[in-house]
């Protein structure tokens, strides 16, 4: 559709503000230009389904915006509409004692994990700022954090979705029970979907508990190689919450200035949980494996650590990719890939990142880390592109062509007006 | 044929076939078609097809009772590939009676299936030579000859395919096995004092007589009283197998009398295929007006010897280093359900370690005849076996199984592998100084 | 009707395969005829026995040059006809049961989609490592049969089913292309369209490998057996456990009808006069695990139970496996025919559906006995039945339906593991709503346009329900 064949932007708010009253309609700002030409904030579900429908009728492209961080990197031009979905931020149903919880999409992470804390649970998916992550992106963009090692990700953990589909249609999938074959698993064609099937607008999550003592075991290293041993020993010996493996700059900054960064280059961050003797316990596993010096934080010191590695600094650099390989390859890809790095050591995948770089310099690098994703049979997305060397990258790998196939057959299948955030994601889906 | 599912006709109105008369119909129902079998049978390990599974062969007798299907050349082979093993029973959490089931329906099969020429003389010499050590001896004359002279390897690269097969599973003549020791002196006191019968069987009496004598030396240093037994015959497996009733029953009754006359409180033979028969004499004289009661009296007290050994005094202070495995014979395993006590009497052995075989309960493709009958999935399973022998490492393979170790070792030989394979008792006699066995490290 | 395979078409199919790949003599096909479903039967006119990703292609393409569908089947283990072959050709992958890597470092292991499940766990147990999903069939069933149906098991609690352990298959689509899907890696590219096709029913083509990823062993365990007067109490102290922190291996719970069988048929010692028991295994590290054990025991005395033992040893504990995960087998000994329902409540809702459950029994006449994963609220009601008073499997039938209503009146779903199948597809649209229902048909057509694959499974179609006819004895888990 070509920007000729478009409403002007007034006469597109008006339309809305006629469905949706006043309110719920608003300007872009200033971050959000790029990504739609107008807001909508919807307070239902029903209204979200009607300004589906009428994007559908009108064909107008959309796009749920989350928090907007990732769209802005991904939208090259911006859809039509862009639905905010703060308003829709609800708690549905929270059963502690089942471990259950339905919200609405535009919850927060971490206005989830503040009101679960109060039953000692989670919500245990931790990506970068919670706090700015709402549900809804959480899934489409299938994000994470260190805790993916011991408690897996949204895929593992979302157990029903509800989400606007095709001409507004409602769809449910799965439901609230923590075990469950009924029907298709539409849950997982929409983790990691980027707004390209449809609007997420509720889902439902197993919550964990959280552990009753928690502490961070840090350990350097000259050597990446060493690093990574130490990491799959150390998973090997005790049930980590988490292992990351970060480069010097991030070592570095971390608070408190833990001594074993200062002068190594590598630091291993193992998460460890439980009661106070099996955390003991797992300490004397790990110093056993890794035959190193090890520093323990506990309380306040191991939670500032711990929200730093999670903050992984890549979403903010001038060039970031998420590198997605096989764990024993991230090691290798790591070492040629001549970059800042936080790992999820033993799941094989880490952030890349460099600053201050010229678009050539970061076109190289990605094209650079991508040759190494594939070779070590994985790939690799870029998750944060300065606008000054955006132009021509390619935020997305390809996937193997019949799997692209199977892909393309399914946007059509599920957004035949091809209206869902169109244009952005692989292949050009 | 028509696309919609058809109801189920259990106990429905098809004409009910002959087989109706001869398996226990209702015992069929108890199958509630899991498939928690499949993997336990050894033919569907290797064909990997329902027909040839317990619950296959099961739905193949329902459809043949409830006359959905004709008696074919299709269904008595799957019929016919069965080892009666009897895995699947140990398999089955609905209790199925499958080794009951196949036993008659065999008998059907034999009774209205007219087999081939060459199948009817092979099954004629099996069913009038083996059960006969008199006459087995005396087939062997010739073979015993041709091992003195050292030709064993000419005889069967000469043989035709067919004959070869029976050559290479007979065992070398035995002047080395090992003898149990006397020396370790009996007081009688301060052992269980218990009588015992060994029960001899047919075919083990001539190829491995070893095994019977060390089974009643071992008890008897374990501080037990071995009773000697006059008439006892065949067990009437054979029979069994292949659908002969007739005279698996006057096997029974015979050694019923033999075995109650005897006093003995525990009956235990070195072959478990043996045991596991006269262990379901009980079921099998069931309705026999005379020897119903004496039969279930003398099947309740069919044990083996490891049970007892461990139950008595230990004759073994000497150390013999080795390191072993154990295969589970069919019948002592998925029969009398004895499958610790082997191994625990082995592990408390001075000097011995045991590994542990992979697949230890899978059945080595012996089953009685049926490596004569059927030596292509016989020699199969004794490949997979000897991959699985070949992988512990060990120097010796211990079982409880006179056929089991005659396939076992002639699937080795024909490997060149150094592994022994010997039999519990034999190996007893060994660990309790009884002598070197030939290839021994 | 069902199409009749042209000559010339099956003469095409057994030149892809040996001899012993093709099976259509009608004496042996009828042994094919339904699996652990065995309400329903259906004979096939075909049974291929590929060995190879390529034969499945090559028989696919064929199938698909003629318009004909086929029913992919594995060790034929499924509770809800999965495999149930509404199609003239059925396709079992049991011959292609080669484990094909194993990777220790990176707890992979890539096999044939016919590789047994407990195959899996035997061949890494070397490593220290296991694969978690854990069905009661695991000694038969093959991975790509979980892969269908996403299976579950007792320790799935803890550990989560398929969909959580599988990380890449290869699929042939219903044309013939062979398609890689995820791989060894964490995440997929692109859309996860492997959490598409594990728990499809076989309806979006056959999966002919999987890369599945492993676990360490758990340091140790500690089984506990808890004995309560009344059923409630246990269910209570399912809740109880749950909600406190501590996630067990296994809850399981078995009620007083479901006790009396066992007892009969493995000498377990359990009092018949209870009204429950719960199995509750928790592992972890040998440091922190008496500790735990410790807690649960006072939490399951606080809701009510009578007795709490441990098991001393390896021997008792798997004499208490044993009794749970065959008790199916055992009610056999309580009536002459019985069927076995899946159902899931959430877990706080376990008593109201015990009590519902208990009416149902009483309003249809029926003896209904109970023996589930407690802590993952997935029932399976046992209704026993006599087949042979047809005003009885008129009420089984019923009964069965009235539990299922009941669940998701309680805010639970259909099926926590033995998948809709033929089972339950009518009962689809008391949880799904139409448009619910069109999405999924829209998914499966990306993989399966003209519905050759496994058709008459999971989703509905209107006017082309199954007639539920006498059923048979069922066997359950």
């Amino acid at each position: 559709m070509t920007a000729a064949g478009l409403p002007h932007e007034s006469r597109l708010s008006d339309a809305f503000v006629s469905l949706l009253g006043r309110e719920c309609v608003r300007d872009a700002r200033a971050d959000e230009i790029g990504v739609a030409r107008v807001i909508v904030e919807p307070a239902t579900i029903g209204e979200i389904a009607e300004v589906v429908q009428k994007c559908a009728r009108d064909r107008l492209t959309l796009a749920p915006l989350g928090g907007g961080r990732i769209l802005a990197q991904i939208r090259r031009e911006p859809v039509s509409v862009g639905l905010a979905l703060r308003r829709c931020a609800r708690v549905v149903a929270y059963e502690p004692e089942d471990l259950t919880v339905a919200v609405e999409a535009g919850l927060t992470v971490g206005q989830l994990n503040e009101l679960a804390g109060g039953k000692g649970q989670r919500l245990a998916v931790d990506p970068p700022l919670p706090e700015r992550t709402t549900i809804g992106s959480l899934i489409a963009a299938a994000r994470s954090g260190p805790l993916r090692l011991s408690e897996g990700t949204v895929r593992d953990l979302l157990i029903g979705i509800k989400y606007i589909g095709r001409e507004g249609r409602v769809v449910n999938a799965g439901g609230r029970v923590v075990k469950n074959v009924t029907g298709y698993d539409l849950m997982k064609v929409m983790t990691g979907s980027y707004g390209t099937l449809g609007v997420i607008v509720e889902a439902a999550f197993k919550m964990r508990p959280v552990p009753a003592n928690y502490t961070v075991a840090l350990a350097g290293f000259a050597r990446l190689e060493e690093a990574f041993d130490a990491a799959f020993r150390s998973s090997h010996g005790a049930p980590l919450l988490h292992c990351e493996i970060v480069s010097r700059r991030i070592g570095l900054a971390l608070p408190g200035s833990p001594a074993s960064a200062n002068d190594r280059r590598f630091l291993l961050i193992a998460g460890l949980g439980g009661t106070r003797a099996e955390v003991d316990y797992q300490l004397t596993q790990i110093r056993g494996a890794v035959g190193t010096l090890i520093e323990a934080l506990d309380g306040a010191a191991a939670e500032a650590v711990y929200h730093a590695i999670r903050d992984c600094p890549a979403a903010e650099a001038t060039i970031g990719a998420r590198i997605v390989v096989a764990p024993s390859a991230l090691a290798g890809a790591l070492e040629a890939a001549g970059a800042e790095f936080c790992a999820h050591a033993v799941s094989g995948i880490a952030q890349l990142f460099l600053d201050d770089v010229d678009e050539q310099a970061a076109h190289e690098a990605v094209a650079r880390w991508r040759a190494l994703a594939h070779r070590a049979g994985g790939h690799l997305t870029v998750v944060a592109a300065r606008d000054s060397v955006r132009a021509g990258l390619s935020m997305f790998d390809e996937p193997g062509a019949g799997a692209l196939a199977l892909m393309r057959r399914l946007k059509a299948a599920f957004d035949p007006s091809n209206i869902f955030n169109p244009g952005c994601y692989v292949g050009g889906i | 044929m028509g696309s919609a599912p058809r109801a189920n006709q259990a106990g429905g109105s098809a004409s009910p076939g002959a087989i109706r008369d001869v398996v226990d119909y209702e015992l069929l129902f108890d199958c509630v078609h899991c498939g928690l079998c499949l993997e336990a049978c050894p033919t569907y390990t290797l064909n990997r097809a329902e027909m040839d599974s317990p619950r296959g062969r099961i739905y193949l007798m329902k459809a043949l009772a409830q006359g959905a299907l004709e008696l074919d050349a299709d269904v008595v082979r799957h019929l016919d590939l069965c080892l009666e093993c009897r895995g699947c029973e140990t398999a089955c959490p609905s209790g199925v009676r499958y080794g009951q089931l196949i036993e008659k329906a065999r008998v059907y099969v034999e009774r209205n299936w007219r087999r081939s020429l060459r199948e009817r003389i092979r099954n004629r010499l099996i069913g009038e030579i083996f059960p006969y050590p008199r006459r087995l001896d005396w087939l062997l004359m010739p073979m015993r000859l041709v091992d003195a002279l050292g030709l064993r390897g000419t005889l069967e690269r000469l043989a035709p395919a067919a004959l070869r097969n029976w050559i290479e599973l007979l065992p070398a003549a035995r002047a080395d096995a090992p003898r149990f020791p006397r020396a370790a002196a009996v007081h009688e006191d301060d052992g269980p004092g218990k009588a015992v019968a060994v029960h001899e069987g047919c075919v083990a009496q001539i190829l491995t007589p070893s095994e019977n004598a060390n089974s009643a030396r071992a008890l008897e240093a374990a501080g037990y009283r071995v009773v000697r037994l006059e008439r006892t015959v065949c067990c009437g497996a054979l029979d069994i197998h292949n659908g002969n009733r007739k005279r698996a029953l006057a096997f029974a009754r015979q050694n019923v009398r033999e075995l109650s006359r005897c006093g003995a409180e525990a009956i235990v033979s070195a072959a478990s295929g043996c045991s596991a028969v006269i262990a379901s004499y009980g079921e099998l004289l069931r309705e026999d007006p005379v020897w119903a009661t004496a039969a279930r009296e003398v099947s309740s007290r069919v044990t083996d010897l490891s049970s007892l050994m461990i139950a008595g005094r230990t004759p073994f202070t000497r150390e013999f280093v080795a390191k072993v495995t154990y295969h589970d014979s069919c019948h002592l395993a998925h029969g009398l359900g004895i499958r610790e006590a082997p191994r625990a009497l082995l592990r408390s052995l001075p000097g011995v370690t045991l590994v542990e075989l992979a697949e230890a309960d899978l059945c080595c493709g012996s089953a009685g005849s049926y490596n004569l009958t059927e030596p292509e999935m016989a020699r199969a399973l004794a490949a997979r076996k000897a991959d699985n022998v070949v992988a512990t490492g060990v120097d010796y393979v211990i079982l409880s199984n006179p056929g089991c170790e005659l396939q076992i070792a002639a699937e080795l030989r024909r490997r060149g592998s150094k592994i022994r394979v010997m039999h519990l008792a034999d190996f007893l006699a060994l660990a309790a100084g009884g002598g070197e066995a030939r290839g021994a490290r | 009707m069902q199409k009749q395979i042209d000559p010339r078409v099956m003469a095409e199919l057994r030149e892809i395969l040996d001899p012993a790949g093709v099976v259509s003599r009608p004496g042996e096909l009828n042994v094919y005829e339904c699996d652990g479903w065995t309400i329903e039967k259906s004979v096939p006119q075909l049974l291929l026995r590929p060995r190879s990703t390529a034969e499945v292609s090559a028989l696919l393409r064929v199938l698909h040059r003629h318009n004909l569908p086929f029913v992919p089947r594995g060790a034929g283990t499924g509770l809800s006809g999965g495999c149930l072959p509404l199609a003239p050709v059925m396709i079992c992958t049991s011959r292609m049961n080669r484990i094909l890597a194993i990777d220790a470092r990176n707890r992979r292991i890539e096999v044939e989609s016919g590789v047994v499940n407990l195959n899996v766990s035997a061949a890494v147990k070397g490593a220290g490592l296991f694969y978690a999903p854990d069905p009661s069939s695991q000694a038969a069933c093959t991975i790509g049969g979980n892969i269908a149906e996403n299976s579950g098991g007792p320790h799935t609690l803890k550990y989560g089913v398929t969909t959580n352990h599988v990380l890449g298959v290869e699929i042939v689509l219903p044309d013939g292309e062979v398609v890689e899907l995820g791989g060894s890696i964490e995440e997929p590219c692109g859309y996860d369209l492997v959490g598409a096709v594990v728990g499809a029913e076989g309806t979006m083509g056959i999966v002919t490998r999987a890369t599945l990823r492993l676990l360490r062993e758990p340091e140790t365990h500690r089984t506990l057996l808890a004995i309560f007067d009344q059923v409630e109490a246990a269910t209570r102290a399912v809740s109880a456990i749950v909600a406190s922190g501590i996630i067990p291996g296994a809850i399981e719970m078995i009620d007083h009808l479901i006790i009396r069988a066992v007892v009969d048929a493995f000498h377990v010692e359990l009092p018949l006069a209870a009204g429950a028991v719960l199995i509750i295994e928790l592992d972890g590290l040998g440091a922190g695990i008496d500790e735990q054990a410790g807690r649960v025991t006072e939490m399951v005395r606080a809701s009510g139970a009578s007795e709490v033992r441990l098991a001393r040893d390896e021997a008792e504990r798997a004499l208490l496996w044993k009794a749970r995960k065959r008790a199916f087998g055992a009610v056999g000994r309580l009536a002459p025919n019985y069927a076995t329902h899946d159902g899931v409540v959430p877990r706080t809702r376990l008593p109201e559906i015990l009590q519902r459950i208990t009416r149902i029994s009483q309003s249809h006449q029926l003896s209904i006995g109970n023996v589930f994963h407690a802590g993952d609220g997935n029932i399976h009601p046992i209704v026993l039945y006599d087949e042979r008073d047809p005003d009885q499997v008129r009420r089984a039938i019923a009964a069965g339906h009235d539990i299922l209503k009941a669940c998701v009146e309680l805010g639970g779903s259909l099926s926590g593991e033995h998948g809709i199948g033929v089972e339950k597809i009518n009962q689809m649209p008391l949880v799904f709503t139409p448009e619910d229902l069109a999405a999924m048909v829209e998914l499966r057509h990306v993989f399966d346009p003209d519905e050759r694959s496994n058709p008459g499974k999971v989703i509905p179609q209107p006017g082309a329900c199954v007639e539920v006819a006498a059923p048979r004895r069922q066997a359950a888990l």
